[in-house]
């Protein structure tokens, strides 16, 4: 059995891209048994939760079978994954996240994949929000430290309702909030605080990018960032329980928090940061000891 | 890759919890993080790790001719070298101002203060001694690295063995570890390092709040980042209660019922690290 999965798999490595069709008649010809070929191909099928090592790949044709009713599906192609002629291959190693959106009148379904690993490393993607740090004032442009390979150019003028004369004056070490409008792979990324549903401008302090003051701000690995910006998450709603605060999470893996005093903000920032491999009634237990603690003293 | 900066929001936050005796991580000013320290198979082989600063120390011997002026005494040489995972601005092959602080406070904490007995390192007067060489390399910088190398090269001395050597008139005979047992090290006293960081709180008009001076006992990274000076005392608290050296760089003035202070302090601490270092 283990000779014929090696046989099968270096007969794909060597096939010239063909239609689909030919290369999956191809793999059943190759293989005897129906019943072995349905369990590989099984194990094999890329769900959401799948753990991927770099080199895993997948036929296009086998991601959008299931989801053929409404017509051809749009795959996008996120985070550690890229398209090789017929196949996606993956370039990262761990968990594959897929969010799959069913078609509307307008639009055909729509499937996203991406490949999460807890790591520390950014990679900026095109509208990614993400919290900045001022480190250089150019002319008229901010220079911000992303925590990716080089530091993104946020322009003096890319707030809502800025002109020449009043736009906002940061300092070198300000925090910000602002979305990734460019990210070419050679290229310093581009900032931009201009949000497209904000109606207020930058003066009032009510739109949805800007400078953030106060508060705290602390590094988590960038799936856990990404597990808090899930409405799913059970982090922040359990500590929305017990205290009332500010939260801003960078797809950066950067948070920001702000509570009514600096006891309450301290108990914030630790919880969230050690939340990150608790589950639901851990993450309650610890809140509830770090809240008695706290009173306490 | 660039250092790490340090954002206005961390400086106030750090700075305003400071005034109300709390810190991060939740500690009070005066409280240290937990120790953790795994001996290695080999002897002489420790990793230490304080909070989540990592230390990995390897001691390692090899015979050599000692220097001309000084034939009845052994070396001792400390190495405090960085990993790139360490920490962002840990760049390879590029000198580091304050782990050359560190390794300074390091040398004159175990070296000068005579914690190793350089003369048990004497074989054969004039020809023969051993030559000790303490490794020291960072693996991850969760702040106050001087306290934790010092801990690390403090318990893999006291746990390192070389082989011993016997002279018969002319003839010198390294044994084997299997011949005979090998020997510990002689040690003087445990040298423990404290560190505090200082921290000068600006005057708020609108809160009517003075200047003030806080002092903050073993910093993390974002604390060291945004205090102003730091204060290392070298103390021992075993038998007698002992200061082996005061070291501050620079950094905000202090007056001398701080170093005073923080001097008991560092004493009290090294008792309490006895246990750890005896355990």
């Amino acid at each position: 059995k283990m000779v014929e999965h090696d046989e099968e798999v270096e007969d794909m490595m060597e096939v010239e891209p063909t239609t689909t069709d030919e290369a999956a008649n191809r793999r059943v010809s190759k293989d005897g048994g129906g019943a072995s070929e349905a369990a590989h191909k099984k194990s094999d099928a890329w769900v959401e939760g799948k753990a991927l090592l770099p080199g895993d790949k997948t036929l296009i044709s086998d991601l959008t079978a299931p989801h053929m009713e409404d017509g051809a599906p749009v795959i996008q192609v996120g985070v550690g994954l890229s398209q090789q002629d017929q196949h996606i291959c993956a370039s990262r190693a761990g968990v594959l996240r897929m969010i799959v959106k069913t078609a509307t009148d307008k639009e055909p379904t729509c499937i996203r994949l991406w490949v999460e690993a807890g790591g520390r490393k950014y990679y900026p993607c095109v509208q990614d929000m993400v919290l900045g740090v001022v480190v250089n004032k150019g002319g008229e442009d901010f220079r911000l430290d992303i925590r990716g390979p080089s530091a993104g150019v946020l322009p003096g003028l890319a707030f809502e309702g800025a002109t020449r004369r009043s736009r906002p004056r940061l300092e070198i070490g300000a925090l910000v909030f602002c979305k990734v409008e460019h990210a070419y792979r050679d290229t310093e990324p581009q900032l931009t605080c201009i949000s497209l549903t904000d109606k207020k401008g930058w003066m009032t302090g009510h739109t949805t990018y800007g400078e953030l003051t106060g508060g705290f701000l602390f590094e988590v690995s960038i799936g856990y960032a990404h597990a808090l910006l899930h409405p799913d998450s059970h982090v922040l709603a359990a500590l929305g329980r017990h205290l009332p605060f500010e939260v801003a999470v960078g797809t950066n893996g950067r948070v920001w928090v702000k509570a009514g005093d600096v006891e309450k903000t301290i108990l914030a920032v630790n919880v969230i940061r050690n939340s990150e491999h608790r589950d639901k009634q851990q993450a309650e237990a610890m809140i509830h000891a770090l809240t008695q603690s706290q009173q306490n003293r | 890759m660039a250092p790490s900066i340090t954002t206005l929001s961390e400086q106030a936050f750090v700075a305003q919890a400071a005034r109300e005796d709390q810190r991060v991580d939740g500690r009070r000013l005066q409280d240290h993080r937990r120790i953790k320290a795994q001996i290695g198979v080999q002897p002489g082989n420790v990793e230490v790790q304080l909070g989540t600063t990592r230390i990995f120390a390897v001691v390692s011997a090899s015979l050599v001719t000692p220097y001309p002026e000084k034939p009845s005494e052994g070396m001792v040489v400390i190495d405090l070298a960085p990993s790139p995972m360490a920490d962002p601005s840990y760049e390879p092959n590029r000198w580091n101002e304050d782990l050359r602080e560190a390794r300074a406070v390091l040398q004159r904490a175990l070296i000068r203060s005579r914690a190793i007995d350089a003369e048990a390192l004497c074989v054969v007067n004039g020809q023969l001694a051993w030559s000790l060489r303490i490794d020291l390399k960072v693996l991850d910088n969760g702040g106050n690295i001087i306290d934790c190398a010092c801990l690390a090269a403090t318990l893999a001395l006291k746990h390192f063995r070389h082989n011993e050597v016997s002279v018969e008139g002319d003839k010198v005979t390294v044994h084997t570890l299997e011949e005979r047992r090998p020997v510990a090290l002689t040690l003087h006293h445990i040298p423990l390092c404290v560190s505090f960081g200082l921290m000068e709180l600006p005057s708020d008009e609108n809160k009517g709040l003075g200047e003030k001076l806080v002092v903050l006992a073993d910093p993390t990274n974002v604390e060291e980042k945004c205090m102003q000076g730091r204060l290392t005392v070298t103390a021992s608290g075993k038998d007698s209660a002992m200061l082996y050296g005061i070291h501050k760089h620079g950094g905000a003035p202090i007056g001398p019922e701080v170093v005073l202070r923080c001097s008991e302090q560092a004493v009290q601490r090294a008792m309490e690290l006895d246990e750890v270092v005896d355990g």
